[in-house]
């Protein structure tokens, strides 16, 4: 080569190449942000139709997501509109459509640490591809048991079940339940935990054998969508929630929630406030570690939060338009 | 026209008597039937191969009947 054209060619060289390392840069997507913590415990129950997604919004920043809602549930939307750049920990509590379907797609949108799933081998297709989503990422896995802990900062994240192998073939009874303590509140997620009678086993009476008192909690997350084998007598008086949220849609084909459940609620709402996503939208429970303040996204007439889901549908068939979000205006008012 | 077609579907859940069939090849595609048209003993995570025949003469059955039925109704 030209000696007076070799130190042009190799500052050309050196041109070219920092325009490369600059465009790599520049296409890179930026790092996920954690958001500051709010000092507070934040749980959104997702109106995301018929299902369950709750996003945990834990005090030093952290986010946990419970469930995702059913495949073509506007998941993803709502948890950015929430602010979601990554999830700390995502919990599947069981493999059904209505709490897995969207797992896929939540992990192509958003950073994820860490996934917990129940391990329960359920042959369909969307469990197996959650499964391939996770693997594919190289996401930390487990299926935790009753009796794990994990500590995020001030809040205390302790697994009731399942307690080891499943009670039976159901993977309702399979559900990872997860109880969060804050301060003096507690918040209990039960996926679709079954209570059948004493004889038969089942998610809660397994729970409710080891100490009644270790069931405890302020805000119950009432199981599989309000139906009668999810909430019973039994299992109020071992959790003895002051609040209970439903999550299922306005009009579901599946009676969800069910008239015992209601009218149970109904005799004890002296003592509990009942919130429900197909009437009242999400429902965010703020808690400070002394008290939870619970906001919706719709406000409701009190006496129309104990209609069954049958009743709920007869009213969303005869105006056409369900419990759509016509209003706006959020909701907010003091629980117990 | 195609006279056949076949679609596998899968028992995501059983919720009271409705089986929730989640279309195999995609799972957006979900709909609900009651057990009792359902083979015996089906249950939660069972696979199902769903065979559609185009029943033409059933067809041109219901087509004669509701014919027949207009004529009478529209000579009152």
């Amino acid at each position: 080569m030209n000696k007076r054209l070799r130190p042009v060619v190799i500052l050309a060289l050196l041109a070219v190449a920092l325009a490369a390392l600059i465009l790599v840069f520049r296409q890179r997507p930026p790092l996920p942000e954690r958001t500051p913590g709010t000092g507070r415990l934040v749980a959104h129950f997702l109106d995301i139709g018929q299902g369950d997604a709750e996003l945990i919004d834990l005090p030093d920043g952290e986010r946990i997501l419970i469930d995702s809602g059913d495949r073509g549930a506007p998941t993803v939307d709502l948890l950015r509109r929430y602010g979601v750049k990554q999830i700390d920990l995502i919990i599947s509590t069981h493999p059904h459509s209505d709490h897995i379907g969207e797992m896929r797609d939540v992990m192509r949108a958003f950073k994820v640490e860490e996934f917990w799933d129940s391990g329960f081998n359920h042959p369909t297709k969307t469990y197996g591809d959650m499964l391939q989503e996770i693997k594919d990422r190289g996401i930390k896995f487990a299926t935790p048991k009753r009796g794990d802990l994990r500590r995020f900062g001030d809040v205390l994240l302790e697994v009731l079940n399942p307690a080891g192998e499943p009670p039976d073939d159901n993977p309702n009874n399979a559900s990872i339940v997860v109880r969060l303590t804050f301060g003096d509140k507690r918040f209990l997620f039960t996926g679709d935990s079954e209570i059948y009678d004493a004889e038969k086993p089942s998610a809660w009476m397994q729970m409710i054998a080891v100490e009644r008192n270790e069931l405890r909690a302020d805000l119950l997350k009432a199981a599989h969508h309000g139906s009668s084998n999810g909430t019973t007598q039994q299992v109020l008086d071992a959790v003895r929630p002051s609040i209970v949220t439903i999550s299922c849609a306005a009009g579901n084909d599946y009676h969800h929630p069910h008239p015992k459940v209601m009218r149970m609620l109904e005799q004890d709402r002296d003592q509990i406030k009942l919130y429900r996503t197909d009437l009242e939208g999400t429902i965010t429970a703020a808690c400070d570690g002394k008290s939870i303040e619970i906001s919706t996204d719709r406000q409701i007439a009190q006496e129309r939060v104990y209609l069954t889901g049958d009743e709920v549908a007869a009213t969303v068939a005869s105006d056409g338009r369900g419990e759509g979000p016509q209003h706006v205006r959020r909701n907010t008012r003091k629980a117990r | 026209m195609k006279s056949g077609a076949s679609t596998k579907v899968v028992i995501d859940r059983i919720e009271g008597d409705l089986a929730v069939l989640v279309v195999y090849d995609d799972d957006r595609v979900k709909f609900n039937l009651p057990l009792r048209f359902l083979p015996e003993g089906v249950r939660e995570g069972d696979h199902l191969q769903l065979n559609f025949t185009a029943d033409d003469e059933s067809r041109q059955i219901e087509t004669k009947r509701i014919g027949d039925l207009l004529t009478d109704l529209k000579g009152k």
